[in-house]
């Protein structure tokens, strides 16, 4: 028995050292990617970058540090001021999840750039959990700071598409039509529609009295996203039959560009 | 079994019965009262309370989400929305469903089978990687 006490008291005078042990972060999380999907100059996309770690880890919370001129943004649903996992805020030990965040990259940024990407989290969940696995205070926490490479290539593909290329009117008709345009991989400033020449009986005017008209949405148009333009057709004197409308489309990228296009403008 | 029933017949195993006592008091402080220390891997043991036996079902559910944690950081996504839509086509092709996979995602923290079963569906790692 005495022999068994002195075993127990000498365990139990080990405490302090098993319970500096538990509270070394031994967790192991790590990113697992070193770049994240390629951008193009202009671009504003969401990128992901994927952890993955020994233990179990919760209250995840990420961070971005990019260079002046790149924006990052983080989900709405957070409330804008950082990320976290996809789905919970809980990295399950030996598992692989990813946070997301959004960078915009301005279009004189024509090479790949470092993020700093800084993610915290908790070691255990509330404060029983906590005592449960003999982590004290001090160690509750932990924190992981990479360096991940963005790259960045030229934009591929048309600025934009222009999805509506035919309207129907009714002669004697007086009312806005709208024009769909789809973003191209990069996000296009000061997007504007404006109608050159017009057939005998037909006057067009834009909202708000302006001289062109801009997406619905904004004064720009957002790579990859579609917006329309509104054009108020004032076809009292115009006879019904099918009229070709010329546009000029300008808009800003690296330079302000315009471009022509045309509509297709049937009246029946 | 408590070491310390006060139903124990003989001296004999109340001293035993104290001094099983003694040992697992010392063990509960160094571990943290805890069956599962913090430096034991979290996919150890299976009978966790509250755990999801791994099927056929949440394999499909494991084969998705590690198809997309491969595409994940390759691919961009104009929105937010667009990271769920991804998920959900996914899903989709296969015959799921967010909902299913959402409850498969949050029984992975206390289901060992699962996580095992996502680690082994998930070994064979990126094509291209």
């Amino acid at each position: 028995m005495a022999v068994l006490l002195g075993a127990v008291l000498g365990a139990t005078l080990l405490l302090p050292a098993a319970t500096a042990q538990a509270d070394q972060d031994k967790s192991n999380v790590r990113a697992t990617t070193t770049s994240t999907a390629p951008l193009a100059s202009g671009e504003s996309a969401w990128v992901a970058v994927s952890w993955t770690a020994d233990q179990t880890v919760h209250d995840w919370s990420t961070t971005v540090t990019a260079p002046a001129g790149v924006a990052v943004a983080y989900p709405t649903t957070r409330g804008g001021g950082d990320t976290s996992l996809y789905g919970s805020a809980t990295l399950v030990g030996a598992t692989t999840d990813f946070t997301a965040f959004r960078l915009a990259v301005p279009h004189a940024q024509r090479t790949s750039f470092p993020v700093t990407v800084t993610s915290t989290y908790s070691r255990c969940g509330d404060n029983g959990q906590c005592k449960d696995q003999g982590i004290g205070n001090d160690g509750r926490t932990g924190s992981v700071t990479v360096t991940v490479t963005v790259p960045v290539g030229p934009a591929a593909g048309p600025p934009f598409t222009q999805d509506t290329t035919r309207v129907s009117i009714t002669a004697g008709s007086d009312g806005f039509q709208q024009l769909s345009f789809t973003g191209g991989q990069a996000d296009l400033a000061d997007f504007r529609v404006q109608v050159g020449a017009l057939p005998a009986g037909l006057e067009v005017a834009y909202p708000g009295g302006r001289t062109a008209s801009s997406p619905a949405g904004g004064s720009g148009l957002p790579g990859r996203r579609t917006d329309q333009v509104g054009l108020r057709l004032v076809a009292t004197g115009l006879a019904p039959g099918t009229y070709t409308l010329p546009l000029s489309i300008s808009w800003t990228a690296a330079h302000p560009t315009t471009t022509n296009g045309t509509v297709t403008l049937v009246v029946n | 079994m408590s070491s310390t029933e006060p139903s124990s017949p003989t001296r004999r195993r109340g001293r035993a019965g104290a001094a099983s006592a003694l040992v697992a008091l010392a063990l509960a402080l160094t571990t943290g009262g805890c069956a599962a220390t913090a430096d034991e891997p979290s996919t150890a043991g299976s009978a966790v309370p509250g755990a999801v036996p791994a099927d056929d079902l949440t394999r499909r559910l494991a084969a998705v989400e590690a198809a997309r944690q491969c595409a994940v950081t390759t691919t961009t996504f104009p929105d937010e929305t667009a990271l769920t839509t991804d998920l959900d086509d996914r899903l989709a092709a296969d015959g799921l469903s967010h909902a299913q996979w959402k409850e498969w995602h949050d029984a992975l923290v206390h289901s060992p089978d699962l996580v095992a079963q996502l680690v082994e569906v998930s070994a064979p790692g990126c094509a291209g990687a």
